[in-house]
Order: C-alpha cells, then structure tokens, then sequence
C-alpha cells in the first residue's frame, strides 16, 4: 500500500496523506469510531467518564435532548462516516452491480487486495466451493458477526448455498451486523474502478470465513453478485474495526465500545462490558425468549448502562421497562419485524431467490413502503430490487427510534411495519417463517413512540402530500450536527427536515437559536487627508440675507438606530419600522417665506399704501354759498340790459338819428335795389330758415323787404328747411299784411309748399324740380287750390326759373351757405336774383358769397340795422327804426358792461395772482 | 367684408354718390341724380318721422321706469300729443298750429337768446381774468369795436370812424376768416365725400 487513490477525483495519493493532494478529499477515515448505533454513542455521550474527551458541542449535545434521527447521522458523520454516508449514498444512484468481477470500489469501505480473497472465498462459497479458512482475523466477535450474516443468508436463501451454516441466533455483534448490512448493498462499487485492487482497505483486518461463507451464499442466489455487493458489510468492518481506529482520537476510541456496544467484540483493544453485550443480545431476541416477561430487554436497559448513562438516555430505553412485552400472536411474525430482516427482505425484494429472506411477516396487499414514496425516481429505481439502503436507512431510523421510545405492544407494532415487509412470502413455509422469526431479533414499537417522521414514512402513499421533499437522505447526510440553519439555511432546515421529521426537535431549535450572530463588523468611513483639511461650508451674508426663513420642513433622519424591542426581529438595530413611513406620509406643513425686508423699503411700502388708500377715499365737496357773486352778476348784467331798454322806451324820442342812405351797406343797398326792380305780381320765393328765438331780429329786418313784396303784388311761394319755416312765414306774413297801410291793398297770393327735408340734398332736389318736389300748398284747405304751381306767374316746368326773386331769411350760417352752394347755381343758372336777410352773427359768413363775381348773392341785410337801413332806403317807418334807440342804447349798455367788467375782473385777478406769488414766496 | 350686408350697403352708397356727381358732369344723367336725390328727400322725411317715434318711446320708457326726469319726458309726451291733436285738427298754419307757436314756442325761444345776451356780457367781463393776454385783449377791443360801430350810439349818432372800422373788420377780418372757414367746409366736404365714394369712410355702417 504504496499509494492511496482518492475516493473522490479518483488520483493516486501518497499512502501517508490523509487529504487528497488534488480535491482535498480526506483519505482516510479521521479515527476509527466502531459505533454501530447511534445510541451507543449517546450512551457515551452521557458517561461521565467519557465527558471529557468528547468535545463540548457534542457533550452539550446529548444530555439536553434525545438524539433525533438525523442528528445521530450527523454524529456518525462527524465521527468519521461522513465519507461513509455520502459514498452510501452515492451508490443509490449507481447501477447496484458492477459487470464485471474483479472490480472493487476504492471506497474507503471498499475491499482491498487483501479482500480480494475474501471475495474469492465469498464466491467460492457462493458457487458452492467449500469456504475458505482465513487466518489471521482481526477479532473473534467480528468473524462471529460475519457468521451471523452467513447464517441469515443461509436461512434466506433456504440452504442453496451449501456450506454455509446458518445462525440459528444472533450472537454479539449483530447490531453491527445490520449495520453492517446496510452498507453492504451500497452499489457505488459501479461508479469507482473496481479493476484497480491496488487501493487497500483502510482496515487490514481479513476476511473471515463466515464472511465468505454468507457472501457466497448470497452469490449462489444471485450468481452474478458481484465483489462490490458483498464488500460492503466486510469493507464498514474494516473500515471501524482496522488499522485506520488506531488514527482516531482517544475520546473517540473510548466512544466506539460503547457506543456501539455490538462492535465491542470486534474490537478486542477495548472489548464491550458482558452485560451490555448480554442486553444487546437481549434486545434481538424474541420475546418468548427474553429472560423476563415484564420487563423489555431493551439494550440501554441494563443496570451497567444505566448507571453509566445519563437520564436522558435512560429515557430512551426506558420505557419498555415498566411495559409489558410484547405478546406474541399468530402473526406475530408480522408483528415482531425486525428492522434488519427489512432491510435485507427489501435488498433482496427483486429477486425470486430471495425466499429464504421472505419471512412472511409482510402482508400480500401492502403497498409499498412510504420511505420509497419519498425516495425521489432515480434513487427509488435504484432501490427497488436492487438496493435496500432507502428501506433499510428508514428501518434504521426506526430502530433509533424504537430505542428511544421503545416499544409498544406487538399489535401497535404492527402499523410500524412496513407493509412490503409484513406481506408474507409466498410459498414459504410455515416453519421457516418461526425460523426466519426466530433468527431475528424483533421489535414491537409503541405507536406513540414512534417520531412523526416515521410515521411519515408509515404512512400510505395517498395521505403523503404528493408536494413533499426528497425526504431524509439529503437532510441525513448534509446538515451538519449543530447549527444546521446557519450553514444551509433556515429554509432548507425548515423545508427538508420538517417535511420529512414533522418539525425539528426542540433541543435544536434552542441550539440554533443560541448561537450568537457573528457581528458585522462594518467598515469605518475613510476620511482622506484632503477632505480633513476642508473647512465646512459657510453661507455668504448677503446670501443668508436673502435665505427664507423657516422655508423648509423638518427632516426626520431616516438612518434611525433605534433597536427593535419586541417580535421576531427584537434585538436588531436599524430596523425600518411600519409606523416610520406612516408619519412620513402626512401632508407636509406649509411655511410661508418670508424675505427680510429693509426699513427703507419698507416705508416706501407703507407710503405708497398710504396713497393708493387715499385715492379711494372721496374728497368732500364744498358747498357752494347760497348767492354766488357771478349769479349775482348775472342779476346785475340783466338788470342793466332791461334797464336801458326800459330807458329807450321810457325817453320816448329817438335818440339815435336814422342813418343816412349814404350810410348804408352796399349789400343792403343792392337787396333793396333788387326788389324794387322786381316786376310786380312777379313770383318771388322767400325761404323761412331761421328759429323762433330770432323772430325778434329776423322779422325786424325781413319785415321791410316783405312788404315791399307784398306791395308789388307778388306772387309769394314759402318753403322752408325748418319744421317751423310754415309757422314763420305765416306770422311773418300775417305781420306784414296786418300793417294798416296794407289793410286796402289786395290779398296776395301767398301758398306755403312747407318743409324740405333732406338738408342739402333736398335742397338740391329742390332746386332741380321744385315743382315736383314741392307741388302743394301746406295751408290750403281746398283740393282745387292746393296746387301752389297753379299761378300764372309760375311754370312748374320751369322750376326756380319761374320765380322771379328769391328771398333768403335765415339766422343761419349753414342754412345760407347751404342755400347759397345748392340752390344758387341753379338761380345764377336761371338769372334768378338770391337775396338774403340774415342776423347780424351770420352776415360775416353771408358777405363772401356777396363780394364773389358773379354774385351769388344780389343783396344781404343783416340784423336789426339792416332793416333799418331798408327802412332807411324805402323811407318809411317801420318796426325796425323803432327798435333802434333802445338798440343802440342796450348795446352801449352792455359796451360799458363788458368794458368794466374786464377791468374789475382784470384787476382783481392780478390782485390775486400778486398775492398768491406773495405767498408762495413767503412759504 | 365677410358680413353681405356691408357689401350691399356700400355698393349703394358708392353707387348713389357716383350718380349724383357725375349728374353734375353729365347733363345727360340728370334724371337719374334728380331721382335720388328724390329720394333721398323722402328717405330724410321718412327718417324725421321715425326720429319723432323715436323721441316719443324713449320718454315713453322713462315715463314707464320712473326714471330720473320721468316728469320732464311726460311733459313732452303731452305736449307732443296736444300738438299733433291740434294741428291734425286744422291745418300746420291753422288757428290753434298758431297759437301754440305764439305763445309757447316763439317766448320760450326769444327767453333763450335773451339769457345768451347775458351771459355772452358776463362771460367778455370774466374773460381777461381768466386769460391776461394779447389775443384776449384783441378780442375784447374787437368786440367793443363791432358793437360800437354797429349801430349808431345812443345819443350820439352814427360815428363814422367807428363805422368804417366796423366795415373794415368785417370785410377785411372777419371775412376771411370767414372765407377760410368755407373752403376749408368744401375742402372737407370734398375729402368727405370722396371717402364715402371709396368706401374708406362708411357713415351708413359697418
């Protein structure tokens, strides 16, 4: 044994190393731990004497808490199977038999070169070969233990294989045997090269010739057996009982005898106490055939165990003390299964000449166990048939079990069973089954002392949610002893071994929630030396001048470290609470910003307030006083106007001589010269234009010339642009016919065509066709004589043509202008003279179209005068010669008011002017 | 000139001014321009009519609201009713169209410009304290002219240099500035009516 090849990569490895040089691989078992149950080693765990080399967590371990299934696992595993477990369970997954013979698995379990005869003489035996005698075996117990497995294989395969005896009982050991057992159908030979022997069993111990006996006798049943089929159980004994225990630690040594009190006798270094040996044996054995009926043979029942063992492992064998033993029944065969003859019945299930296993305990119709529900198809494939290990790992949780809580009576016992195994075997015989019975040490399990996990796998395929895991193997072989949440995760802890065990024990929820949460160490904020050096940040004056107070809104920091004081998450700090975001939600205030003003402009501020409210507020009105000086005033201009008319009435004698015919205007001169050439009873047209206001002025100067007309005996035809022009005329007219000088002369021929409307328009309308624009005479009341175009003198035709003469009377200026622009081309066409006798006011406006060549107007007389002067050239008396004094002396009155008036007024208001500069200069 | 009723109305106005000018230019369309012009009388009296229904229901409403003055507009409707009431009875010259000319219209008128004979004094008195200057000056020197050489002075007779300033101010003065004001009224008649003719200026609505 040069070199040691790794399990693992498979590469050749120094024999002194320990670890694969390549993938790290441990070689080597750590020690050699012969602990063929896991409660022996908590037996050991609770010794006294042994608490000293076991370490802490694993002394801690064992007195709390009973040792739940999976946690056994993990202590065999940390003593040393883990490689075991693992390659286990590899060779679920493997094809179970390697093709060809020679190949070994380079297993730690697996046989080495010196195995290779031990695999001889198995096959040897097998085919019917005589076995083999072996010298030199490690220890008398062990090759008893292989004499045991010979013997069941003998009793299974009903003497087929000759020469192999069977073992009419267990004897020491055969706890380890089953144990043994159940490596043994590991078929991970298939995935390691069994062709290359040259990989040495870590245990030197040889192959018995019990051992080849059994295995051959499994191989006559088979044929085709290989090595890597039969290694297994004489390879787990090397394993524990070799060379490689001498590797071990001392407190492991001092574990293994008791621990695994069936493998005591492997060991002759440390043999087991008789008396544990003597109980184990008990244990295996029928109940019939324990010594006393009353009290259960368990193995931790013994008073050694019992003082050396702490209470808490009592109570794991314990209770069948005080139970009665199981009564055996006629089926009790199905009753009393043993967890071993499960497993083998289950390896050999597949196959035919497996009847020499079949016991009958199994009833026909029992479906197949629940643990192979749960196995997942690749490693259920596996097992059917061909490999035990999934039943046989459950029938070892079950005998944990069953150790623990020890058994009920054999009917309870009997839901434990699987049902494959209480299915009896057909066409075994009655008597085989009592000796297959026999051959087996059987348990009969309490109900209430089997775990929910057990039951789980009790259980038939249809009440097992179709949803659960892979069940313990993973769980079995991955978690690690102590603190499995912390390395897999509270999840995977939760999901794999709560579906399969129901829930974890309460012992290991307290270890996982004792262990201490590694600190965070977080790192501390690196300051450069450059940022050191910066001074913090200062706001300018001005600019702090101008920052709103009270602008922004209170900032919670969030970067609370408040710790958390109740719930699950009690003791943590920096825990973001609900309520935490809940305050942040509300509305946030509202600040208003206030800008800090200055005093200057502030009371700028305040002053234009100050104006803007006094627009708004209305100034009271003075009240005027009750006889203002201009009414007064006015009362004194209209007294003296009334008073010098009154005085020119009241002188009686003309004061003011009649101007003389030289005196009068050249316009007024040829108005009355144009009437005097006028033909008589001539028609003449005299245009009333001006208001009722001026009839004093206008009537006073038209008057003269009208009744020159009227003593011409013209024909007059009245139109007028004003409402009131028929009005006028007729008093104008009237006037004049009332004259007592006119009283014996003819009516003349007088017809008012009335209104023309339409200004200038009807103007021009009426100088184009004044017939038929004007046909009627508005005060005529006879149809006959309405016609006012009916005279002689006229020609309707004709139109203005006919009219000799047309007299303008208006105190217009537009009226005239208007006469004057659209009639006069038509009178100047028509050689008709356009007289006018205006007020004084318009004559200015007259006198241009007088002074025009040709003339458009033959004579203008304006005002009170211009009859005057009328009356002057006619030399006669008349209205206006008689209105004159008071005229001219109303006229000089109000010459002198005006005149004073001014001057006081011009005065005074120099006065005032001086006085208020003098003021202004004073203030 | 989206709205129709504008393009009508001054395709008419256009039209009508065109026709009564080029009346003046060509004696052949006399009778056309001497029918609108017809027209255009009648439309005016027609539109005299509808001002004094006009007059009468907007008294009438200030009558019916009560509003301010509701008193004075009752007294025209009244007036205007007794008026219409007698003169349709007789005749526009009639005994009663008369009467109410006489004595209601022509007192009130002759009341009116014998208040402005006053207040035109009053007014020349104050005009040199509100104003202390050349022309205000001129204008009261020119107006005690124009009245003293009006007529001849109480007393005294006719003062022929007053007479013979008075002539020269205004024929010489005031006439053209009289003059003045006519061609600019023709002036603006002219631009007026070329506006209306255009179209740019549309006193009949937009």
């Amino acid at each position: 044994m040069a070199e040691l090849r790794c399990p693992n990569c498979g590469k050749v490895n120094p024999a002194d190393q320990e670890l694969c040089q390549f993938c790290y691989t441990r070689l080597k078992p750590t020690g050699e731990l012969p602990l063929s149950s896991s409660d022996d080693l908590m037996s050991l765990l609770g010794d006294q004497d042994a608490g000293e080399d076991v370490p802490e967590w694993l002394r801690d371990l064992g007195p709390e808490e009973k040792v739940s299934p999976f946690t056994e696992d993990f202590v065999l595993g940390e003593a040393g199977e883990e490689a075991f477990s693992l390659d286990f369970l590899q060779a679920e997954g493997e094809p179970p038999l390697a093709e060809e013979e020679g190949q070994i698995a380079p297993t730690p379990f697996s046989v080495g070169p010196d195995e290779a005869d031990w695999l001889e003489a198995g096959s040897g035996a097998l085919a019917g070969e005589p076995p083999l005698q072996e010298e030199a075996p490690e220890s008398q117990a062990y090759e008893e233990t292989l004499d045991w497995l010979s013997s069941l294989g003998e009793e299974g395969l009903e003497a087929e294989s000759a020469g192999v005896p069977p073992a009419a009982e267990p004897e020491q050991g055969a706890g380890e045997d089953w144990l043994s057992q159940a490596q043994e159908p590991t078929p991970v030979v298939d995935s390691f090269d069994w062709t290359q022997p040259e990989e040495p069993a870590a245990a030197p111990g040889d192959q018995t010739i019990e051992e080849a006996d059994w295995f051959s006798s499994l191989e006559a049943e088979f044929g085709t057996v290989g090595p890597a089929e039969s290694a297994p159980g004489a390879d787990f004994q090397e394993q524990w009982t070799g060379s490689a225990q001498e590797e071990q630690p001392d407190w492991l040594s001092r574990l293994g005898p008791e621990a695994f009190s069936g493998t005591e006798a492997e060991t002759p270094e440390q043999p087991a106490p008789l008396e544990d040996e003597k109980e184990l044996e008990m244990t295996f054995q029928p109940p019939e055939e324990q010594p006393g009926a009353e009290e259960w043979p368990s193995f931790a029942a013994g008073e050694a165990a019992e003082d050396g063992l702490p209470d808490w492992f009592d109570q794991l064998g314990s209770p069948t003390a005080g139970e009665a033993p199981p009564q055996a029944e006629p089926e009790g065969a199905a009753a009393s299964v043993s967890p071993f003859t499960e497993g083998f019945e289950d390896f050999f299930e597949g196959d035919e000449g497996a009847d020499w296993f079949a016991s009958g305990e199994a009833p026909e119709e029992q479906p197949l166990p629940a643990l192979e529900e749960d196995l997942p198809d690749w490693l259920r494939d596996a097992g059917e048939g061909e490999s035990p290990f999934g039943a046989f790992q459950a029938q070892d949780r079950a005998v944990a079990a069953q150790q623990q809580e020890p058994a009920e009576p054999a009917a309870s016992a009997e839901e434990f069973v699987p049902s494959w195994l209480q299915e009896p075997e057909e066409g075994l015989p009655a008597g085989e089954e009592l000796e297959s019975e026999t051959s087996f040490a059987t348990f009969e399990v309490q109900e209430e002392a089997v775990p929910d996990w057990l039951n789980r796998l009790d259980r038939s395929p249809d009440e097992i949610p179709a949803a659960e895991p892979v069940p313990a193997f993973v769980v079995d072989e991955e978690l690690p002893p102590f603190g499995g949440e912390e390395l897999m995760g509270a999840e995977a802890v939760s999901e794999g071994a709560e579906a399969q065990f129901g829930e974890a024990p309460d012992w290991l929820d307290q270890i996982s929630a004792s262990q201490e949460l590694a600190p965070v160490e977080t790192a501390p904020l690196e300051v450069t030396p450059e940022e050191e050096d910066l001074a913090p940040a200062e706001l300018p004056g001005w600019l702090e001048a101008m920052r709103p107070s009270e602008s922004a809104a209170p900032f919670r920091d969030a970067t609370d470290d408040r710790v958390e004081s109740q719930g699950v998450l009690a003791g943590m700090p920096g825990i973001l609470a609900a309520e935490y975001d809940l305050e942040r939600v509300r509305k946030p205030p509202t600040y208003s910003i206030k800008l800090q003003v200055p005093q200057e402009q502030q009371e700028r501020l305040d002053l234009l307030k100050g104006l803007l409210a006094e627009e708004e507020q209305v100034a009271p009105l003075t009240k005027p006083p009750a006889l203002p000086t201009t009414y007064i005033l006015r009362l004194l201009i209209l007294g003296a106007f009334v008073l010098g008319a009154v005085f020119a009435f009241w002188a009686g004698a003309r004061q003011t001589p009649i101007p003389q015919a030289s005196a009068v205007p050249q316009p007024a001169v040829d108005l009355s010269a144009a009437v005097d050439r006028l033909p008589n009873f001539s028609a003449v047209l005299v245009v009333f234009d001006y208001e009722p206001g001026s009839i004093p002025e206008m009537e006073t100067a038209a008057l003269g010339v009208v009744d020159q007309l009227l003593t011409k005996g013209s024909v007059i035809r009245t139109v007028s642009t004003n409402t009131m022009g028929l009005a006028l005329a007729k008093r104008l007219l009237d006037r004049t016919m009332a004259m007592p000088e006119r009283l014996s002369q003819p009516q003349p021929d007088i017809a008012h065509l009335g209104f023309i409307a339409g200004g200038p328009s009807g103007l021009k309308s009426f100088a184009r066709d004044p017939a038929g624009l004007m046909r009627y005479d508005m005060q005529s009341t006879d149809s006959g004589e309405m016609d006012a175009w009916q005279a002689p003198a006229l020609n309707p035709e004709a139109g203005l043509a006919s009219f000799a003469l047309v007299l303008v009377i208006t105190d217009n200026g537009e009226s005239a202008r208007t006469w004057i622009e659209q009639v006069g081309p038509a009178l100047i066409e028509s050689q008709v003279p356009l007289l006018m006798v205006v007020s004084a006011q318009v004559e200015p406006l007259v006198l241009p179209y007088y002074y025009t060549a040709p003339r458009q107007v033959a004579g203008v007389a304006a005002g009170v005068m211009g009859g005057v002067y009328l009356e002057s050239l006619s030399e006669r008396t008349g209205p206006a010669v008689m209105l004159m004094d008071a005229y001219s002396l109303t006229l000089a009155v109000a010459v002198v008011l005006i005149l004073i008036g001014s001057l006081v007024y011009l005065v005074s208001g120099q006065l005032k002017l001086t006085k208020n500069l003098r003021n202004e200069g004073q203030a | 000139m989206s709205n129709p009723m504008r393009i009508i109305n001054s395709v008419v106005a256009i039209s009508a001014g065109i026709l009564v000018l080029t009346g003046y230019f060509i004696p052949g369309l006399h009778f056309l321009s001497d029918s609108l012009l017809h027209w255009a009388v009648v439309l005016a009296g027609f539109a005299l009519l509808l001002g004094v229904f006009n007059l009468l229901s907007t008294h009438a409403n200030r009558v019916v609201k009560r509003t301010k003055g509701a008193l004075y507009s009752l007294v025209l409707i009244i007036s205007f009713v007794a008026a219409l009431v007698v003169v349709a009875a007789g005749a526009p010259t009639g005994a009663g169209a008369m009467w109410i000319f006489e004595n209601v219209h022509l007192p009130v008128e002759a009341s009116l410009m014998a208040i402005l004979v006053v207040t035109l004094a009053y007014s020349s008195m104050r005009l040199l304290r509100r104003r202390t200057g050349l022309l205000p000056v001129i204008f009261i020197v020119t107006a005690f002219l124009v009245l003293l050489g009006t007529a001849p002075l109480y007393g005294f007779g006719d003062i022929p240099a007053l007479s013979s300033l008075k002539g020269w101010i205004s024929q010489v003065p005031a006439m053209a500035g009289a003059r003045g004001i006519l061609i600019g009224v023709a002036l603006g008649a002219i631009a007026t009516g070329l506006r209306v003719l255009i179209g740019a200026d549309r006193p009949y609505g937009s």
